[in-house]
This record gives C-alpha cells, sequence and structure tokens, in this order.
C-alpha cells in the first residue's frame, strides 16, 4: 500500500505543482493545499501505514506509529493557517488590483 | 551563571508580550513602552546566557521534563547563543527605530506583537535541538513575516507578500518531505540523536544521507537565499517599512544560514567531498551573482537587498571550508554583517524619512543635511565592503585565510572580487545619495532621534573592529563546539552516551 | 617610554582628528589643529640621534594574538625619514590651509580629516605587523577618499574619489590576498620576525605586495586615480597626493625590498612599471593646461622614477631613491602650494589664462622656480643631485634604460620650464577677468599663503647647496633597505661624469625643447587620444553596469511564475543525480516484508485521490476548483480513518468544512462562474507540465528511496506507547503527544494559528477597500425564521459537543483543536443564519481577545511549572471525582489544551467572521 500511496503523494506534488504554475492566484493558494496533502501523507507514510490499530491505549495491541500522526496534525493546522492567510491575501489582491491573475502581479525589480 | 530554564524566555517572552500587546493594540504608549522594555530585558538576558554560556558550558533545557529523543529539548550553544545576541541586539535597533517611525494605524494593527512573533520564530528556530520543530518555528516566522510584510495592504505591498509567501510555502512544504524521508529512514527528528546514531553507522546510510542532506540544502537555501535559488529575495525584502527591512534583511536570511550551519556541521558530515564541496561552488555563485545585481541598481534598498545574497556566499564559504577556522570565520562574518546590513536599512529608513525616496537619482547632497547620519552610514558600509579596521574586515580576513589555509586560493580570490565590488556599489550609494548636488526633498523630520537604534548598532561594528579578539574567541568556542559533534551529542544525550 | 613617544605619532593626530570645537569658536581655532605636526615633528626629531645610530624603537601590545594580530610599531631609519616628511610636510600643509581657506567654514572639517590621514599614514610606516600596516593602508584610502571628495557638490569631485579609492582598494584586496599568502608560508604577520629571519617569501605574494603599492603610488596602468583627484583642495594634493600619500607604495617597496634583493622578477617588474610610469607621466604632464594637472601627472612621473631607481637595487640606485623622495618631497610641496596660492589669487589654475604675475607676486615667483628647477634637475638644486645619482644608476644598468631616462628627464625640463614660465614670466593674458583677478592679488597677497612655499624651496635649494644635510637625513634610511651604510658621499661636483654629460644633454634637449615648444605643443594639447585609461576605466564601468542590469532583466522578471520555476528546476536538477547515484549506481536491496498488500477498496481511495487531484488542475470554473479541493480533503479523511488515525480523520474533516466556508465567502469578490482560460501560450504549458511530472516524480523517488534504502531502527514509538499513560496520564497517544510529549511543537502551531487572525484582521482593515462582493453568495440577506431557529438548536448542541471533545482529548479522539475548530463552524452557521452585525451585536466579544487569552493559558500552563521548578511544559497529573463524571484524571496538559481549544476558535471563527463584515 505504500508504494500505492507514494504514487498518489506523486500526483498531488504534480498537480500542486501545475496549479502554482498556473495564473491565477486562487490556483495558486490550491496547488499549495495540495502540496501539504501530499506532504502529510508522506509523514504518514514514513511512520508505516497500518489498519485498525489506532494509538488509543483503551483499544488492543497493537498499535500504530503515533508519532507520525501528532506531527501530521501539526502540520494540518499550520497549513490550514497558512492556507486561510493565503486566501484572504489573494482576496485582498483582488480587491486591490482588480484581478488576481499572477502575471498582472509581476514587477517590482523596478 | 543563568539558571538554564531561564533561556525558555527568549521564546515564551515574545510570546507572552506579543499576546499581551495584541489584546491593548489600541494603546499607543503602552505599546511603544512595553516593546522597548521587553525588547531590551531580553536583549540583556541574551547577553548573560551567552556569558553563562562561555563559561559553563552548553545548556539543554527539556521541554515538558522528556528527555531526547523522546521529547523536545532545546539547545543553547555558543552558535546558537550568539545568534540570539544578534537578533535581540537588531531587535533592540529595530524597536527604537519603529517607536519613531511606525504609522499609527500599523501600530494598532499589530505591527509590535507581530514583531515579537517574528522574534519568538527565529529565536526558537536557534534554540531548537529537534528539527520537527525547527520547521514549526520557521513557521512561526514565516507567517509573522507574512503578515508584517503585507501590513499596509498597499499594492506593491501585497504583490510582493504574494511571492513571498508562494516561494516560502513552497519550500515549507518540501522541509516536511525531508522530514518524512529523515523519520522514515533513521527513525528520530533530534538533531543529536541524529548525529549520534549516524557517527554509529558505517556508512551503509550514506548515499540516503547525500540525499537529504541536498533536499534540505534546498529547503535552508531557499530561505538563506543561496544560489540559485535566491531570486525571490530582492522583491520582498525592498517592501516592508524600513525598520522592517532592518530586521528581515539582518536576521530572517540567517535563520536559513543557521541551519545550514547546524546541518551541515553536525549531521551531514558524512561526506564533506560531495555536499561541502558543492557548498564552496553555491558560495561563490552567490558571492558573485549578488553583488552583480547590486550593481546593477540604483535604489539604495535594493542595492542593500542584493548585498543581502552576496554576504550569505561569504557565510557559506566559511560553512563549506569546514575547518575550524573557517567555521568561526563563518560565524565571526555573521556578526558584523548583520550589524551592518541592518544599520544600512535603518539608514534607508532615514534617508526615507527625511527626503520621501532612497533611489540615487532622487537624492543628493545629504551629508551637508546630517553628518552624523553620513557617518553612521560610511562606518557601516566600509565595514560591509570589508575596509579596516572596521568588523567587517576581520570578519573577511579569517574566513579567507581559512581558505588560504588550506589551499583553496580560488575562493579567496572570488571572495577578495566580492569585497571590491561591494566597495564600489557602497561608494555608490555614497556618491548618490550624500554627496553630489543637494537634491530631493527636505521633510522637515527631525533626523536625531532616528538615530538611536542605527548608533547602537554601529557601536558594536566599531567596537568588534576595534577589539577583534573578543568575539574571535566567541567564535572559537563555537567552532570548537560544531566541529566536534560529540560535543553536542554528549551534551544532549548525556556524557554516557556510548561511543 | 620611547616606544609611548612612538605610538604619539599616531595618536596625537587620531585624538586631534575627534575634536570638535564647538560651533562659535570653530572658524577661530580651527588654525589651532596645526599644533599637531609641530609636536609630531618634535617628537620626530627627538629620535633623530637614535636613528643616527642605527638603532630602532620597537613596541609591541597584543590585539588578537589568536589571529597573530599584535599592535607592534617600529622604527628605523626608513620609517625615520617617513615620519619626518609626514608631520614637516604636514606643518607647511596645515599652516598654509589655514589661510587658503581662511573664510571657510568647512576649514576645520578639512584638517579633522587632515588629522585622520596623518595618522593613518603614521601607522603605515611605523606598523610591523603586517594587518596592521594594511589597516593603516586602507584608512589612507579613505582619508584621501573623504578629501577628494572633500567639495562634495562637485559631480568631478565625487569621480575622483571613488576613483582613487576603488583602485587603490584593489591594491589593498591583493595584499591583503599577499598577506595571507605569507602567513601561510610563515606563521607570522611581523614585518621585524620576517625581515630578521630574512626568509625567502614566494615571488607571488610579493607581486602582491607590488600591486598594492603600485595602485597607492599612482604607477602604470593605476596611475589615472591620481589627476582625477586633484579635484580636492590644494593644501590636501600637496599633502597627499604629492608629498605622502603617494610615498605610502614607495615606502613599501623600500621596506621590503632586502626580502626581495635577489629575486629577478621583483626587480624587473618594479624597474619596467617604474620606467613606463616615469616616462608616460612626462608625457601627459606637456600635455595639461591645468596647474595642478600639469603637477599631478609629473608626479606621476616621479614616483615612476623612484620606483625604477627601488626595482634597480643597485647601492646608487637606491640611495638615489631615497634622496628623491626627500627632494621631490620639498620641491613638489612648494610647487603644489604654488598652485594653490595662484589659483587663490588669480582665480584661475589654467596655464594659458595665466602669465605676467612676476611683478605682481615678486617672492612667489622666486620661490616657484627654484622648486621648479629643482624638479627640472638643475645645479646647484636638490634635484641636480638625485638626478645625477639616476643617470649613474641608469648608466650602470643598460642603454635603452639610460634613452629612456634622458627622453624623460627632457621632459621633466619642459613641463618645469612651462610650469613657472607660463605662470610667471610669460606675457599676462589680458582679459577683463585677469586684470580683476591681478589686482584682487595685490591686495590679498598674504604672508601665509607665500612663506610656507618660500620655506620648502629653501629646503629644495638648500638640499643641493649642502649635500651634507640631505645625505645625513636619508643615509639611516638607505642603511636599512640595503643592510650597511653608503660608500658614496653627495657632492654637487663629481667631476666630469657620464652622468653630467647626460645632464648636459638634457637640458639642451629640454630647453630647446621649451624653445620650440609653440611648434607642437598646441597639437598636442588638442590632440585627444582615441582611447586612453580614463576611457577604459569609465568605459568599463558603465559596460559592466549594463551588462549586470541587463543580465539581471533577463532572470529577475519580477513575476512568481518564474521563480517557481527556478525554484523547482533547481530542485529536480539538484536531486537527480544523488537519486540516480541511489538507485542506479548503489541499488539497495528491496525489503517487501512489513509492508502492506493494498485492498481493493483502498486502491480504489487511491484512485479517487489522484483523479481528484488531477481534477483540481482541469477545474475550468473557480466554484468546481474550489469543490475538487473540497473533495481531495474529505478522500484524505477517509484515508486517515483506513489507516489507524482517527484523530487526524475528525481535524481534516472539520478543517476542510471551514476552509471551504473560508474559500466560498471569498469567491463572492470573484466571478465564480467564468471559466477561466487555460494559458495559451503552448510552450509554456509544456513547461509546466515538464515541471509537474519532474516533481511528481522526484517527490515520489524520494519516498521510494526511503521505504526501500537501509532504515534505522527507532525506540521512540514504544517509548510513547508504553508511557502515554503511565507517565502522561493519556490513553490517546496522539494527544498526549500533542500536548505533552512535543507540547512545545503545540506552542508553536498555536502561535502560527494566532498570528493569522492577526494577520488577517490587519490585512483587510488596512489600505483600500475594494470592489464591493459580486454577489451574496450565502448571506441570508433577510431573516430566516426557520433556519434561525434550526441555527439555535444546533448551535447548542454542538457546542455540547465540543465540550464534550475537548475534555475526552487526553483519553480518546479530541482534544482542544478539534473541539475549536467545531465551535467555529457552529458560530459560523450562526452568524448565516442571523444577519452578520445583529450576530456581532449579541457576541459582545472579539474573536480577537479569546486568541489572546487562549495564547496566554497555553503559555501560562507551560510557564507555570517553572515555578514549581520544573522545565517549561512540564505536566502534573491528578485524580479527581466529580459529580456525574466520576473520577477523572486531571491533567495540567488540560490546561494547554483548553487554551490551543481557545485559540482555535478566536482564529477559525475570526478570519470568517473578518471577511463576512468586509
Amino acid at each position: 500500500m505504500d508504494f500505492v500511496i507514494i504514487s498518489v503523494i506523486g500526483v498531488l506534488f504534480g498537480c500542486g505543482t501545475y496549479l502554482i504554475l498556473q495564473r491565477h492566484l486562487l490556483r495558486v493558494v490550491v496547488g499549495l493545499s495540495l502540496y501539504s496533502h501530499g506532504a502529510n501523507l508522506a509523514l504518514m507514510v514514513s511512520g508505516g501505514l497500518t489498519r485498525g490499530n489506532p494509538p488509543l491505549l483503551t483499544t488492543e495491541a497493537p498499535y500504530v506509529d503515533p508519532l507520525p500522526q501528532a506531527l501530521v496534525l501539526t502540520a494540518i493546522v499550520i497549513s490550514f493557517g497558512m492556507t486561510a492567510f493565503a486566501t484572504v491575501l489573494a482576496f485582498r489582491v483582488r480587491q486591490v488590483y482588480g484581478s488576481d491573475v499572477v502575471d498582472e502581479l509581476a514587477g517590482g525589480e523596478e | 551563571m543563568m539558571a538554564p530554564d531561564l533561556f525558555i524566555l527568549f521564546i515564551m517572552g515574545p510570546v507572552v508580550t506579543a499576546a499581551f500587546l495584541a489584546a491593548f493594540h489600541k494603546r499607543d504608549l503602552l505599546q511603544r513602552g512595553v516593546s522597548l522594555t521587553v525588547s531590551l530585558g531580553l536583549w540583556g538576558l541574551s547577553v548573560v546566557g551567552l556569558l553563562s554560556i562561555l563559561q559553563n558550558g552548553i545548556v539543554v533545557l527539556r521541554m515538558g521534563n522528556w528527555a531526547a529523543p523522546y521529547g523536545i529539548i532545546l539547545v543553547a550553544d555558543v552558535l546558537s547563543m550568539t545568534m540570539v545576541v544578534l537578533t535581540m541586539t537588531v531587535a533592540v535597533a529595530v524597536v527604537a527605530f519603529s517607536l519613531r517611525t511606525v504609522e499609527h494605524a500599523h501600530q494598532e494593527h499589530f505591527y509590535y506583537p507581530l514583531f515579537f512573533i517574528l522574534i519568538m520564530g527565529v529565536n526558537g528556530a536557534f534554540l531548537t535541538g529537534d528539527l520537527f520543530n525547527l520547521f514549526v518555528f520557521f513557521e512561526v516566522l514565516l507567517i509573522a513575516s507574512f503578515a508584517l510584510m503585507a501590513l499596509g495592504s498597499q499594492p506593491g505591498q501585497l504583490r510582493e507578500t504574494v511571492k513571498y509567501v508562494v516561494i516560502n510555502l513552497i519550500a515549507s512544504t518540501f522541509f516536511l518531505i525531508s522530514l518524512a524521508v529523515l523519520y522514515r529512514t533513521m527513525g528520530t527528528l533530534n538533531m543529536a540523536d541524529l548525529a549520534y546514531k549516524i557517527q554509529m553507522t558505517s556508512g551503509e546510510l550514506d548515499p540516503t544521507l547525500t540525499i537529504l542532506a541536498l533536499v534540505f540544502l534546498f529547503v535552508f537555501g531557499t530561505k538563506a537565499a543561496i544560489f540559485p535559488l535566491y531570486f525571490w529575495l530582492p522583491g520582498p525584502y525592498f517592501q516592508p517599512a524600513a525598520g522592517l527591512s532592518a530586521f528581515f534583511g539582518g536576521i530572517l536570511t540567517k535563520v536559513g544560514v543557521y541551519a545550514i550551519f547546524r546541518t551541515f556541521t553536525l549531521i551531514f558530515r558524512h561526506d564533506p567531498s560531495v555536499t561541502h564541496e558543492l557548498l564552496l561552488i553555491l558560495a561563490a555563485l552567490t558571492m558573485l551573482l549578488g553583488v552583480f545585481g547590486a550593481l546593477s541598481q540604483m535604489d539604495m534598498k535594493r542595492i542593500l537587498s542584493y548585498h543581502i545574497i552576496s554576504q550569505i556566499g561569504y557565510l557559506i564559504l566559511g560553512i563549506g571550508l569546514f575547518t575550524p577556522q573557517s567555521l568561526a570565520g563563518a560565524l565571526f562574518y555573521m556578526v558584523p554583517y548583520v550589524l551592518a546590513k541592518s544599520a544600512l536599512f535603518l539608514i534607508a529608513g532615514v534617508v526615507q524619512a527625511a527626503t520621501g525616496s532612497t533611489h540615487l537619482k532622487a537624492v543628493g547632497g545629504l551629508q551637508s543635511h546630517s553628518i552624523p547620519l553620513s557617518t553612521l552610514f560610511l562606518l557601516a558600509a566600509l565595514s560591509l565592503a570589508g575596509i579596516p579596521p572596521l568588523a567587517g574586515f576581520f570578519s573577511k580576513f579569517i574566513v579567507l585565510q581559512a581558505g588560504m589555509e588550506i589551499g583553496r586560493y580560488g575562493y579567496v580570490g572570488i571572495g577578495l572580487l566580492g569585497g571590491l565590488l561591494t566597495l564600489a556599489s557602497m561608494l555608490k550609494i555614497w556618491n548618490g545619495i550624500f554627496w553630489g548636488e543637494e537634491t530631493g526633498d527636505r521633510r522637515p523630520v527631525p533626523l536625531q532621534p532616528l538615530l538611536p537604534g542605527v548608533v547602537l548598532l554601529v557601536f558594536f561594528i566599531v567596537g568588534i573592529g576595534l577589539f577583534p579578539g573578543v568575539l574571535y574567541s566567541v567564535a572559537q568556542v563555537a567552532a570548537a563546539q560544531v566541529s566536534d559533534p560529540r560535543v553536542y551529542i554528549a551534551a544532549v544525550l548525556g556524557p554516557d552516551v556510548l561511543w | 617610554m620611547s616606544g609611548f613617544l612612538l605610538i604619539s605619532l599616531i595618536l596625537l593626530p587620531l585624538l586631534g582628528s575627534l575634536v570638535a570645537w564647538p560651533e562659535r569658536w570653530r572658524q577661530r581655532l580651527a588654525p589651532a589643529y596645526s599644533l599637531v605636526p609641530i609636536l609630531q615633528l618634535l617628537v620626530v626629531i627627538s629620535f633623530w640621534t637614535t636613528v643616527q645610530a642605527g638603532e630602532g624603537i620597537q613596541c609591541s601590545w597584543p590585539w588578537a594574538p589568536s589571529l597573530g594580530l599584535y599592535l607592534s610599531f617600529s622604527l628605523d631609519g626608513l620609517s625615520w625619514l617617513f615620519t619626518g616628511l609626514i608631520s614637516g610636510v604636514g606643518v607647511f600643509v596645515f599652516v598654509y590651509a589655514a589661510f587658503y581657506m581662511a573664510d571657510d567654514p568647512t576649514l576645520s572639517r578639512l584638517y579633522r580629516f587632515l588629522l585622520l590621514f596623518n595618522a593613518a599614514m603614521m601607522g603605515v610606516v611605523l606598523a610591523d605587523n603586517l594587518v596592521l600596516l594594511l589597516v593603516f593602508w586602507e584608512l589612507t584610502s579613505v582619508s584621501s577618499f573623504l578629501l577628494i571628495g572633500f567639495r562634495s557638490h562637485r559631480a568631478a569631485a565625487c569621480e575622483g574619489a571613488s576613483k582613487a579609492f576603488g583602485l587603490t582598494a584593489i591594491g589593498g584586496l591583493v595584499m591583503l590576498f599577499g598577506i595571507l599568502a605569507v602567513y601561510a608560508e610563515h606563521g607570522t604577520f611581523e614585518l621585524s620576525v620576517l625581515l630578521a629571519d630574512s626568509t625567502s617569501i614566494s615571488t607571488a605574494a610579493g607581486l602582491c605586495f607590488l600591486v598594492a603599492a603600485f595602485t597607492k603610488s599612482a604607477q602604470f596602468p593605476f596611475h589615472i586615480w591620481l589627476p582625477s583627484a586633484m579635484e580636492a583642495p590644494t593644501p590636501v594634493s600637496a599633502y597627499l597626493h604629492a608629498a605622502t600619500m603617494v610615498k605610502a607604495g614607495l615606502y613599501l617597496i623600500a621596506r621590503l625590498t632586502p626580502l626581495f634583493a635577489d629575486d629577478p622578477t621583483w626587480s624587473a617588474t618594479v624597474t619596467s612599471v617604474g620606467t613606463v610610469t616615469l616616462v608616460w607621466g612626462g608625457v601627459l604632464a606637456c600635455k595639461q593646461v591645468d596647474l595642478k594637472a600639469l603637477l599631478a601627472n609629473s608626479t606621476v612621473s616621479q614616483l615612476g622614477l623612484i620606483v625604477l631607481l627601488l626595482g634597480l637595487q643597485t647601492e646608487i640606485a637606491l640611495f638615489a631613491a631615497v634622496l628623491h623622495i626627500l627632494n621631490h618631497a620639498a620641491f613638489k610641496g612648494a610647487l603644489f602650494l604654488t598652485a594653490g596660492t595662484v589659483e587663490h589669487e588669480a582665480g584661475t589654475r589654467d596655464i594659458r589664462q595665466l602669465g605676467g604675475l612676476r611683478p605682481l607676486m615678486p617672492t612667489l615667483t622666486v620661490a616657484a622656480t627654484l622648486a621648479s628647477l629643482s624638479m627640472a634637475g638643475l645645479p646647484p638644486l636638490g634635484g641636480f643631485l638625485s638626478k645625477e645619482l639616476f643617470y649613474e644608476s641608469v648608466l650602470e644598468a643598460d642603454l635603452l634604460l639610460t634613452t629612456l631616462a634622458v627622453a624623460a628627464s627632457c621632459l621633466t625640463f619642459l613641463y618645469s620650464f612651462i610650469f613657472f614660465h607660463g605662470t610667471f614670466f610669460a606675457p599676462a593674458f589680458h582679459s577683463p577677468q585677469q586684470q580683476h583677478a591681478s589686482s584682487h592679488a595685490e591686495q590679498h597677497s598674504t604672508l601665509g599663503l607665500i612663506a610656507p612655499i618660500v620655506v620648502l624651496s629653501g629646503l629644495a635649494v638648500l638640499f643641493g647647496l649642502v649635500p651634507s644635510l640631505a645625505e645625513a637625513l636619508v643615509t639611516p634610511a638607505f642603511t636599512v633597505m640595503h643592510g650597511a651604510p653608503p660608500l658614496l658621499h653627495l657632492a654637487l661636483w663629481h667631476g666630469l661624469t657620464p652622468a653630467l654629460w647626460l645632464s648636459v644633454l638634457t637640458v639642451i634637449l629640454g630647453g630647446s625643447a621649451f624653445l620650440l615648444r609653440q611648434r607642437f605643443l598646441g597639437a598636442i594639447r588638442e590632440h585627444q587620444a582615441a582611447y586612453s585609461f580614463n576611457r577604459v576605466y569609465s568605459d568599463s564601468l558603465t559596460g559592466f553596469t549594463r551588462l549586470f542590469q541587463w543580465t539581471r532583466a533577463l532572470y529577475m522578471t519580477g513575476s512568481v511564475t518564474d521563480y517557481v520555476r527556478y525554484l523547482l528546476v533547481a530542485l529536480i536538477v539538484g536531486l537527480s543525480l544523488p537519486l540516480w547515484y541511489f538507485f542506479g549506481v548503489t541499488p539497495p536491496r528491496v525489503d517487501m516484508g512489513g509492508i502492506a498488500l493494498p485492498e481493493y477498496y483502498e486502491l480504489g481511495l487511491a484512485g479517487l485521490m489522484a483523479g481528484a487531484a488531477v481534477m483540481c488542475c482541469r477545474a475550468h470554473s473557480r466554484i468546481v476548483l474550489v469543490l475538487t479541493l473540497g473533495l481531495v480533503g474529505a478522500l484524505m479523511s477517509i484515508f486517515f480513518v483506513l489507516f489507524s488515525a482517527p484523530d487526524l480523520a475528525l481535524t481534516q474533516i472539520l478543517v476542510e468544512a471551514v476552509s471551504l466556508v473560508l474559500f466560498l465567502m471569498v469567491l463572492r469578490y470573484f466571478s465564480i462562474m467564468v471559466v477561466v482560460p487555460q494559458p495559451h501560450i503552448s510552450y509554456a504549458r509544456g513547461l509546466n507540465i515538464g515541471i509537474s511530472v519532474g516533481i511528481g516524480l522526484l517527490v515520489s523517488g524520494l519516498l521510494f528511496a526511503a521505504i526501500v534504502g537501509p532504515s534505522l531502527p527507532s525506540p521512540i514509538p514504544s517509548y510513547y506507547l508504553s508511557n502515554s499513560h503511565l507517565l502522561a496520564g493519556g490513553y490517546n497517544v496522539v494527544n498526549v503527544i500533542l500536548v505533552d510529549f512535543r507540547g512545545f511543537d503545540t506552542m508553536g502551531e498555536i502561535t502560527v494559528f494566532s498570528v493569522a487572525v492577526l494577520g488577517v484582521l490587519a490585512m483587510v482593515e488596512l489600505g483600500v477597500r475594494g470592489q464591493r462582493p459580486l454577489g451574496t453568495m450565502f448571506m441570508v440577506s433577510f431573516p430566516s425564521p426557520i433556519l434561525q431557529s434550526f441555527a439555535r438548536l444546533t448551535l447548542h448542541l454542538m457546542l455540547v459537543f465540543a465540550i464534550y471533545l475537548l475534555l475526552r482529548g487526553h483519553n480518546a479522539p479530541g482534544g482542544g483543536f478539534i473541539a475549536g475548530v467545531l465551535t467555529a463552524v457552529a458560530m459560523t452557521f450562526q452568524m448565516m443564519a442571523f444577519h452578520v452585525e445583529s450576530f456581532s451585536q449579541e457576541m459582545p466579544w472579539k474573536p480577537l481577545h479569546l486568541v489572546v487569552v487562549g495564547l496566554l493559558l497555553a503559555a501560562g500552563t507551560g510557564l507555570g511549572s517553572l515555578l514549581v521548578g520544573y522545565p517549561f511544559l512540564t505536566s502534573a497529573i491528578g485524580h479527581y471525582s466529580f459529580p456525574l463524571l466520576g473520577e477523572i484524571e486531571l491533567v495540567t496538559a488540560m490546561g494547554f489544551d483548553i487554551g490551543i481549544y481557545l485559540v482555535v476558535v478566536g482564529t477559525s471563527f475570526g478570519i470568517i467572521r473578518t471577511i463576512a463584515e468586509d
């Protein structure tokens, strides 16, 4: 299963990259979200994937490695904060520029 | 002797301050008074902390009282504490400058809270001994810098913030990927544990480690703005208010450099003939392309932004040469350079305040307007260009001496060439802004009150230049600590760790 | 004692330069700075007996011994000669400046810069540590820079200053290279040690020092800075650019001569560069029409002469070199001051407009003529003595050198005559301006502007008339260089030597050239060289700047898309090599044990996820884009359910819900249903697809390498699993890790989260307001009673559920974050049902306050443990029994979790409300 998931991660990163390289800011933000989904899956893979062994001590052993899950949770929260910020940024850019086409934001190098 | 637990204050102090200031974000006097007091207090504390470490050795803090590698630990060695002291020094100068320059609306919209969160992130990144925790602190400083960069929501600001956000979020994602690979392979995230495990293996992990080293170099190199990852920097660093530019330009990229410094001395030292050789090549290109870019610019702040890149090259050069002296040199390089860079950005802010522009064509003849300002500029700029007896000279001197000793003449030559071109662009600013016919507006702004922060920074530049031995002895202790990873490992995992 | 006296030579001017007189008396007290060189001169004179006896003075203090740096100074005959020049000429220049700039308010600043320079120069000639020498060396460059650009409003002054600084800085840096090379070879920076061991220094290092000396002493092809430096006020030109600073290079060569006595490369380089400079400088000097430019080029030429002599290294040549250093200081100092006085009195330095000043300024005429004749090398003046020795030295060498020497001397003769004849004796150039200037001169000619010139010229005469005086002054210096006292003795009359015949020849040729000058001088002056070194310098400056601008414009496009491309391409390129090495060169043994085979529904899930991701790329409208992203998130959540991560599943689905709300609210501002056009430039699209595929493969490859490659066992999971309840009092290990084992991560995480709301608030509230939303997507614009009562009901249910999740988090899936997002969702629903404004009235607190309280609570819980002597975030466990709930384990980490809860509620809801209210 791990190999299937790393292929999915590859697809997520590929699609994420494609979207980040698009002209519209909202797509860029969506691309970044796909990136973070991919990274979260990668962290999950790093602990090894097992079915039905949640790290709850109230259930029966064995348990899956709990550390990657904790890391993913932290990463989800952080990327949620980042995405929220980026979304609002895109929205403000749209408001101020009247456009969210990245190319039209080019400049700033004098 | 400072109680080890107090070291947490460099991280938690700013957070608590930030939360407090965010609650009272409309109270003008409170905002400014508390900011100045706290930054001064933490600055003093950081100096005491550094002295204490120099005397008593590395301090290790277990967060939640959990031992490494299970819990997160903070490690304050000479390298990281020097960085903290440097950060706090710049922070004091920036706060002092901000007291007079920050717009009221910005202040009400969390300028100071965000700034303190930024400090928290930076200090946390310097002090943590855990790679995932380093990621978290990177994110802390990133989001604070995003918010600060966009503060004001002017079109140019938003535009550059977009670039900055996108690039940094990409780098952060790859940070996570590399952590995933790392955890899968090494089974730990603690840096000392990692270093220990690598020391105990006999080469079968080397190909994986090389791959990891390169991914980490990509991640940290993007933050540090080394070749070929620096392209994002000049635009965004030009935009924010001068006080912030000073902190961004002075400190933020150095977090990336610090991370390279730490990981490539502690962890990725399995095959220097590949990894560190690569660092040297990138360092040379970074030095040259940065300064080429600077020479092509006609605006003071833009020139300074490109110089950030160029100077990063010297730091990487010191790390790449990978001898005790070159590492000491890299740390020695860091201090005056950060001070000078921050001072110069602040001076650009004063110029902006006085004339409304920092473009070389739009401003001129400021020397007659303010002798103190021009003197401060000259001292900082000449230090950056490595003119003796200012501190920057000894920076260059030590790094290049280290290169000379192991026969890397080519890199020494490139370093010297970079110095010459740096001087050329500093003279360009001087001629454009301070000499020449008096052009540009002269706003009726009293400049003297803007200067205390700059004076503080330049004071240290001159002081280090006159007494280079003091900082060098600190740098030597730091280099001794980082060039033998066993010191760090033993401090974290306990002296009875099995070798 | 003598050591302190020695460094007083440096400290006096250094302290003097720091003295700033109060504004009121600044102008009147400025001349008091002249006391410094006078005192210095007395100190130098006091060293006379020591030096005469062939002894020296050394003193040394540690500076940074670990770097090999010492504050070591030494005085011997050679440095004594230079200290004498610096202080002696200094006295005249300082006095002169007081009169020259009597009414100029910048006089005081000029003095302070001059003193800074004086200190630096003293340092150069006294330093024994090479790095210390370099420090002072560069300080002379800096002070020279400030002095050349003294009249900073003039563009030419700024350019000249930069040119001088830039070119001499090349030398300084190359010298640094040489110094480092010497240290790498010999392990010391101390000159005295190097000289005492008479160690052989590698020629390469030697050449580095030579480059430094050549830049400083304006040798070909670095000579171009010196004429440009004439923008400096004339006293500065006389002091720095004639008498002292330009001689620092000569000092360096002289100082190192003993080390390279047998080095043919050194000798050949020095001689040839000196010769070229000598001749070329002479040619350029003759061309000039500006008095100072003439003198500047003549200085270049004369410096070349001395360098040539130093390169020959014979006894006569070395003696001639030191003697000429002395003579040149005297006559060139006098001539520069003359140019200053003439300009001051006549208002111009253009030789074509000058003339006929003899009757107006008789004293000056005599003094300047004598100095010029000394420069021309006529007996019985000092210049004659050194010229004779010069001829003798080249006669010893070879014919070519002799020929060039004679030619150069003729040029010297010519420009010397042009100088004094054109200024004083030529028929007056009668322009109205000139008339005015002349009358002006008569009235204001002051003693102070003439006396220093008279004394300096007097010295030039004296050195000729009393050769023993000059001999005594330079002998100690010569002895240091040569290693033995000189055998020759100076005299005006040596008999009919070949050298004398050459002098006669010089006078004949030079004299005829002077008489015939009208024939060719005009043509030479008119002639504009097609390509001068100055042009090379300025063209290469602009050329490089253009090149840099052009290349920068190529890649610094300002488009973030491009920057991302660079970044990702760099990543692909950088990583493909080690990955290839990993798989291709050292293929790992693939161990499939422990890796579960996929079930069919898992394959389906994976396929759906990949499909949804691809759909995102193909989404043509924004709403589809956002919804597809939500789909990916939901599938992620299912994945977490399948693979033993209930906490993650809950978190993910809630986060996805809130994100969706946020996205939809933001979409009100976009024209959501409009089809987004694909990029029409196909090559860019191809590039994007290429990069995307590359990155996808790269990431998969990385993870593949991690899975199949070797790995080390980890004790960490088992530690957490066995100690989670035992030591941390929780059954939900993930939650325990988050709030306890790695609680510090969470501290950072909620900080990030809090900042997001601060940033959003600031971003939305500041700046221009921009357009209104295009549509009210789902904000109900009128109250809907059914929705409202439904919302009220669900609010309370959801809140209770959230509290439940929060409290049980330590032991079962839940916790502060999940509870917080759930609460935010409930409140958002509430806000949608009611009007935003009325909702705001109903909830008087601000989300910001929740965030602050939460952050402080979390931090406070952690810091609390410090008070009881435990590290930050240390958790304590207690058992309490509550009514209804039974016994509950209460952990201080709970406080931390509540903090998280508050932050999450505040932030999630805060962001949404901010957008909704906008």
